[in-house]
């Protein structure tokens, strides 16, 4: 499982580049990163190499957020990889609520970040066709 | 003073000693009040004595919801109206025959003063019910002996048509409506020159001289404004002249006067600035005396280049209140704020927006607090309808609402702004 911070942002010019900069300014890495807007509000869903540290930086900045677990799974970079994971929790029916993906600095591996409705099975499910579930990324 | 003025005061100063007996012998709650400010029926003489009458508030009137003031037994009744106020209670406001008449014959008279005759063809386009406005003007215009055209409010694509083939040449609607016509017009390319509109008669809202312009350049028409409250009758208190210079009030059924905040008299032989506050002088069902309106706003008796023997209102100004009128519906932001307090976490900091496209538009932005964050799209557009929905049964209108970011909004001396108005540049 892995942690994630999703924080609420206006949709508007600007903002993205202001969180991120409250966060790389003061040496947290943004490993991972997912925006989606809804109308005039947007969320920002991401994964930082320390959580702790980022949290406070936003709580610093009066920002709202909230601390989630993710599921992070490592797969082949390779055509039919996302399928066969998405296959896997479809069997279990298990539904994914949002899901982004990004390539690593591993040759050939792909990181994959999903939100299930069921998490514990999703780990069971996966683990047990061989998927490598991830701790942190 | 002139002659004829001193004449006039005089007569409303019996009118309102007959009218401050009646109410007296027929409304408990006024002669309790009466009692208590230690004024009895006796001491009001005439017009100079109407300081020592009591005050009569809109909460007085809602605390004694729906039949506590009338004055008349029930069965004289013939007709309810009801304030479009939306402060949990509405304002009930009962109406003998003699009442409907004599609202009928003011409204008759505001129609004769923009210069409608028997000949006329009035358009009205306010919405007929428990709403004034409609069934005011319709009363109004038939008694003048004009042809109208019941169309109430809205459907504004086939009151163009019949804007157009019944050729009116009286419109009567609330400013905002009138614009929205003019607008929809404008962007379906009919021209002003298949009207054949001459004059329009708006109320029910404030609206600026900026509007003015814009709706009689849009609708090809003089507009005219015109005075009223659902606690004194409806439309029809005041209107405005061909001089454009303020809104004669119907000085044989009305006594207008001004107070400041404390509630002191403000205007002294007629002329004053301040909250406006009114009597009836001939009302049956229920008669008011002294009713704050909390309309800002001033009274002159100086005579009217057009001759008529009226004192007139200027233009409102404002509220002394916090009360808005979005499309005409009278909001509180209490209770806006009643409405975000019951969902847990959202009403700390909130900011309410009005503004007028072409009609009025009630935003409300809602800061997100980490309380009722979620990381989930779906679950925050929810929130926001779940706001929307419940300020829609509030106050049965469509409210805007925004989630916005936490210190989004401003905060000046540590206190949020909490109502912005932006209508009144317009």
């Amino acid at each position: 499982m892995v942690e994630q911070i999703s924080v609420f942002i206006d949709n508007r010019p600007g903002r993205l580049a202001e969180l991120c900069n409250i966060i790389g300014r003061n040496g947290v890495d943004i490993r991972a990163l997912q925006l989606v807007e809804a109308g005039e509000f947007g969320l920002v869903r991401m994964i930082t190499d320390n959580n702790e540290k980022a949290m406070a930086l936003l709580k610093n900045a009066g920002m709202s957020f909230r601390k989630g677990e993710v599921l992070g799974v490592l797969m082949e970079d390779k055509p039919g990889s996302l399928g066969l994971i998405a296959s896997i929790l479809s069997d279990a029916s298990i539904n994914i609520e949002y899901a982004y993906a990004f390539i690593t600095k591993i040759e050939k591996k792909a990181i994959l970040i999903l939100k299930v409705n069921d998490l514990e099975k999703a780990i069971k499910v996966l683990k047990l066709k061989g998927v490598s579930i991830l701790e942190n990324i | 003073m002139h002659k004829t003025v001193e004449e006039i005061r005089k007569s409303q100063g019996k009118l309102l000693v007959k009218n401050v007996k009646y109410s007296w012998d027929n409304i408990p709650y006024y002669k309790q009040k009466m009692k208590e400010a230690g004024v009895k029926p006796e001491d009001i003489k005439g017009l100079e004595d109407i300081s020592k009458i009591p005050f009569l508030s809109k909460a007085d009137l809602r605390h004694h919801y729906p039949y506590g003031l009338i004055a008349t037994p029930l069965d004289k009744v013939v007709r309810f109206h009801s304030s479009s106020g939306t402060t949990g209670v509405p304002t009930v406001v009962p109406y003998t025959k003699k009442d409907i008449e004599n609202w009928a014959e003011l409204n008759k008279r505001c129609l004769e003063t923009v210069g409608a005759t028997n000949k006329d063809i009035v358009q009205v386009s306010y919405g007929y019910g428990l709403f004034t406005g409609g069934l005011g003007l319709h009363y109004g215009a038939e008694r003048l002996g004009a042809a109208v055209i019941p169309t109430s409010s809205g459907n504004t694509m086939k009151q163009i048509k019949i804007l157009k083939d019944m050729k009116t040449t009286t419109l009567a609607c609330t400013p905002s409506y009138a614009l929205m016509l003019s607008e929809l017009m404008k962007a379906n390319d009919v021209k002003i020159e298949t009207l054949s509109l001459k004059r329009g008669v708006f109320g029910a809202e404030s609206w600026s001289e900026n509007m003015r312009k814009r709706i009689e350049k849009g609708l090809g028409l003089e507009a005219f404004d015109i005075y009223g409250l659902t606690e004194l009758c409806g439309p029809g208190v005041g209107i405005e002249c061909s001089e454009h210079n303020g809104l004669h009030t119907w000085s044989d059924h009305f006594i207008v006067e001004t107070i400041d905040s404390e509630g002191n008299k403000t205007d002294f032989d007629g002329e004053g600035k301040g909250e406006l506050v009114f009597t009836t002088l001939q009302r049956e069902a229920m008669p008011v005396l002294r009713y704050r309106t909390k309309d800002l706003s001033s009274v002159t008796w100086e005579e009217c280049a057009c001759g008529l023997p009226h004192p007139r209102i200027g233009r409102i100004t404002g509220r002394s209140d916090d009360m808005l009128i979005v499309r005409g519906v009278n909001v509180f932001p209490s209770q806006i704020e009643e409405v975000l307090m019951e969902l847990k976490g959202v009403g700390d900091h909130y900011q309410i927006i009005v503004d007028r496209d072409i009609l009025d538009c009630l935003m409300v932005k809602v800061e997100v607090t980490n309380e009722i964050f979620s990381d989930s799209i779906s679950e925050l557009i929810t929130l926001e309808n779940e706001i929307k929905k419940r300020l829609f049964e509030m106050l049965s209108l469509s409210v805007e609402v925004e989630l916005v970011e936490p210190g989004q909004i401003p905060r000046p001396e540590g206190k949020a702004k909490r109502v912005v108005d932006l209508r009144k540049d317009m």
